[in-house]
């Protein structure tokens, strides 16, 4: 009777364990299969307990995204957490408009060896500028895009000078006009007014302290003329025609970046009046280190045939130590090549707790750029402090510059520079 | 000849323990945090998702425009 009951109750069991997709093996227990319902008992249990979390994850991801149709208030900035939740993921699809940008002034005090004069500046370093960039993403491996940033320098450091202090008023200038389009397997087509392919291949730098100092000697104070004690006058000669690192410009082209493979992109263009240039980049990260490095060729047009450059920067994350190095050289069209090199030497630690510090050394010698047998040597100390998640960097920094030139005797301009960028 | 193969070699043995990343260019707006921005250092002004496929953070944002 006992054997009959159970052997009753087995058949629902087997009915059941039949159901949930297990086959019946007649040489089971009733045991074994109350013990084989129980476990996928649990399984949907806890199935149906995840599908409820991620029930739960869509209706609170679906409550933080942004309404077309409910733009924010216009008098209330959007909150950074808000838009951080909001942002469109790689992997996603959608559109975006955004815009960025910065303000960089600097007093810089500049002698010339016959007068000592404080200038008002927008620092070329990194100029004032405004970007707007327009994006979407139609397929997950696919984005297009537009991108228009403008600059305004008012009193640009490379244009005052001492007898032109006040450049006056100043209007937008364009630095991109663009629109691209990029492939995560066939990389990006960029056309319109952008960077050429050897546009920063001379100024690859980790030290840090790019905003006051770097490969391009120049921006920093490149209208100030030096004086000759030939003649007992300012000469015609600028700090901005006598060092070049001979870095790529921005121009009107169509440009090719190529996916990045093992830390390597290659890059081309074609630019307004048959000029070109190609590039080859590459950074890593490994080992305790960090490293990048460039370099470039170009036809950089009018008489001159070529422009070659290159530049790579070592940062050894332990001690904050960095070695940057960039050399260029470019034809002179009947006339000895120009040649730069440049080398810094850089520090960055935690000093304080509100942001990093970063300081560097750094020497520049410049030959043959502006008149042949011009000898220009530059050197330079400088310091920026980061004030960490604001968007402020505080720098400060000396460069003294020095030109040799045949029938002439320059004296040295020394510049001491004191500035803040902020990103808003 | 075989002494540039070689550095060329060791260059780029060197170069395959090491992972890609972006450094910062000199002169450009780098994503890096705003006064008023916040951490991502734009203000977006527009943004529609049309199909969200994923959700683990990005390595380059849509909003950042090509490199230079």
């Amino acid at each position: 009777m006992r054997s009959a009951r159970q052997l009753g109750s087995a058949i629902p069991l087997v009915a059941a364990a039949t159901l949930l997709g297990g086959p019946p093996v007649l040489a089971q227990t009733a045991a074994e299969l109350r013990e084989l319902i129980e476990v996928q008992r649990q399984q949907i249990e806890e199935q149906a307990r995840q599908l409820q979390l991620l029930e739960e994850r869509l209706e609170d991801l679906e409550a933080r995204t942004i309404e077309v149709d409910e733009p924010p208030p216009p008098t209330v900035l959007p909150q950074p957490a808000v838009a951080e939740e909001a942002r469109v993921r790689s992997g996603d699809t959608g559109v975006s408009l955004a815009i960025s940008g910065q303000i960089n002034r600097m007093l810089t005090v500049g002698s010339d060896g016959d007068r000592t004069k404080l200038y008002h500046v927008d620092n070329v370093n990194s100029s004032s500028r405004l970007r707007v960039v327009g994006s979407a993403r139609p397929a997950e491996a696919v984005r297009v895009g537009t991108n228009f940033e403008f600059e305004m320098r008012s009193n640009a450091s490379t244009e005052v000078s001492q007898t032109n202090e006040d450049t006056g008023t100043v209007s937008f200038r364009d630095r991109v006009v663009e629109i691209f389009a990029e492939h995560e397997r066939f990389g990006r087509l960029i056309i319109g007014q952008g960077s050429t392919a050897y546009d920063g291949a001379a100024n690859v730098d980790l030290s840090g302290t790019t905003v006051v100092g770097y490969a391009g000697v120049a921006d920093l104070a490149g209208g100030l003329r030096f004086f000759d004690d030939a003649t007992g006058a300012l000469s015609d000669t600028t700090i901005g025609s006598v060092f070049n690192n001979f870095d790529g410009p921005r121009l009107d082209r169509l440009r090719y970046d190529s996916p990045r493979v093992a830390g390597f992109t290659l890059s081309a263009d074609t630019a307004a009046d048959q000029r070109w240039s190609t590039a080859l980049r590459w950074a890593g990260a490994g080992h305790g280190i960090r490293a990048a490095a460039a370099v470039a060729y170009a036809d950089p047009g009018g008489a001159r045939d070529w422009v070659a450059v290159g530049s790579g920067s070592l940062l050894h994350e332990a001690t904050g130590l960095s070695l940057t190095l960039s050399a260029g050289a470019r034809d002179n069209a009947g006339r000895d090549n120009g040649s730069n090199l440049y080398a810094k030497l850089g520090w960055q630690a935690d000093v304080f707790t509100f942001g990093r510090t970063f300081t560097s050394i750094d020497v520049t010698r410049n030959d043959d750029v502006a008149v042949e047998g011009d000898e220009a040597t530059s050197i330079g100390l400088f310091a920026v402090q980061d004030i960490r998640g604001w968007g402020i960097e505080l720098y400060g920094g000396y460069r003294w510059h020095e030109l040799d030139r045949k029938g002439a005797d320059f004296d040295d301009i020394h510049t001491f520079s004191l500035g803040s960028r902020v990103r808003f | 000849m075989r002494a540039a193969l070689a550095a060329l070699a060791l260059l780029l043995g060197s170069c395959a323990g090491m992972e890609p990343f972006d450094p910062p260019v000199a002169g450009e707006l780098n994503p890096e945090p705003g006064l008023f921005s916040g951490p991502d250092g734009t203000f977006v002004l527009f943004e529609r998702r049309l199909q969200p496929t994923a959700t683990e953070p990005a390595e380059r944002r849509l909003t950042d425009p090509p490199p230079p």
